[in-house]
């Protein structure tokens, strides 16, 4: 195999690489299949807890909204609602969205000084 | 073709094979800091029943209208509903399918076309449609249904009416799930019974003849009722009956049973 061969099979394989990386990162990524809710913006992780407040409110299904915030990749999920509501009473949200997060957070066991006043 | 020609095909093969399987395979891209409009199949239907139900929970329309946007969907009001459709059929939470379907309605989506151009017979001298009697004997009776499941709304029987139309493909019940105001309703289940038997289906299947219309295909000299799980009242003793095709022949009709729902 003469050495001008393996450089003609060593160039193409380089173009090769190149553009299959292209096209497989670039052009045609494999279809999002692993994006769930852990990959989104921290803020429509925000919106994402609150919208499961907001369905144990209507449906009282303490086990769906842990399923759902096990979704988020949220283990011990009652810290960080509690977070969540917090931050809104800071930020002087709405009361009724405070609220809803109070009682998430009370029903999967944590609670603060801060949003006790919210529960019922 | 030269050997340098050939050996570079080969080359550009196999880097092209390498490249994918690494981009594909071994090293996909890892998404991160997305927006909901990239969220896979599964997550985004998950995320629009929790748009739905934080609707049923404040009744804040332009909030939902504000996290459906970030979906990107263009046709979110279709989405919604035959997701609330889904919901229905896969025995989901009375919950999940009503907050589906009001969160469907809040997007406007309208009254769907009239199934198609029926004649509707009436009794002589009648104003109004009114119920048509199955037979000179028999009638038409509304009877307070069992209960068979639970649902956040109640319905009313707002008509039955024998309809006449040759284009339809034989004898059938139609029926239609509204509002109080007359907009169509999907993923109501519609119960069908009679003697030894009983089916369901659900509304919004056909969207092309509207969100709120279902049908059943009758069969002749079987008498039958209709009703909603949540309706106060049944519409009863319907058949198919001949109808005048105007040649001296004579086909099967329908029955168009109207289901309201009360405010």
């Amino acid at each position: 195999m003469s050495r001008n061969f393996l450089r003609a099979l060593a160039l193409g394989g380089i173009i090769g690489l190149g553009l299959g990386l292209y096209y497989g990162w670039v052009v045609s990524p494999p279809e999002r299949v692993s994006s769930g809710p852990t990959a989104l913006r921290q803020d429509y992780k925000d919106d994402y807890v609150l919208m499961i407040a907001e369905a144990y409110s209507v449906d009282d299904d303490l086990a769906q909204a842990k399923s759902r915030l096990a979704a988020l990749g949220l283990k011990d999920p009652g810290p960080p609602v509690a977070a969540l509501a917090e931050r809104l009473i800071n930020a002087g949200q709405d009361n009724a969205d405070i609220r809803r997060l109070a009682a998430l957070a009370a029903a999967l066991g944590h609670t603060t000084p801060a949003i006790a006043p919210y529960l019922p | 073709m030269t050997r340098l020609t050939i050996a570079l095909v080969i080359g550009l093969v196999l880097g092209l094979t390498a490249g994918l399987l690494y981009a594909w395979v071994i090293s996909p891209v890892q998404y991160t800091d997305i927006n909901p409009s990239g969220l896979n199949a599964a997550q985004r239907e998950e995320y629009l029943m929790l748009i739905a139900s934080g609707y049923a929970a404040d009744g804040n329309i332009a909030r939902a209208k504000q996290r459906l946007a970030a979906l990107g969907d263009p046709d979110v009001a279709r989405t919604v509903t035959a997701l609330a459709q889904r919901a229905a059929a896969e025995g989901r939470s009375p919950e999940t399918v009503s907050a589906l379907s009001a969160l469907a309605l809040a997007l406007g989506v309208g009254p769907g076309p009239v199934p198609t151009a029926v004649e509707i017979i009436t009794p002589t001298g009648a104003e109004l449609p009114t119920l048509e009697l199955p037979t000179p004997t028999a009638a038409i009776t509304l009877f307070a249904p069992t209960p068979t499941g639970t649902s956040v709304y109640e319905y009313e029987l707002a008509s039955a009416q024998k309809i006449c139309d040759p284009q339809l493909p034989g004898p059938m019940i139609q029926a239609q799930v509204q509002t109080a105001d007359g907009k169509p309703i999907p993923g109501v289940e519609v119960v069908i019974a009679w003697d030894g038997g009983r089916d369901h289906f659900f509304t919004g299947f056909k969207p092309e003849l509207g969100l709120g219309y279902g049908d059943f295909a009758m069969t002749p000299e079987t008498t039958y009722s209709v009703s909603l799980a949540a309706a106060k009242k049944r519409a009863e003793g319907l058949f198919a009956e001949p109808c005048d095709a105007g040649n001296g022949k004579t086909f099967l009709g329908a029955w168009l049973v109207v289901f309201r729902r009360l405010p």
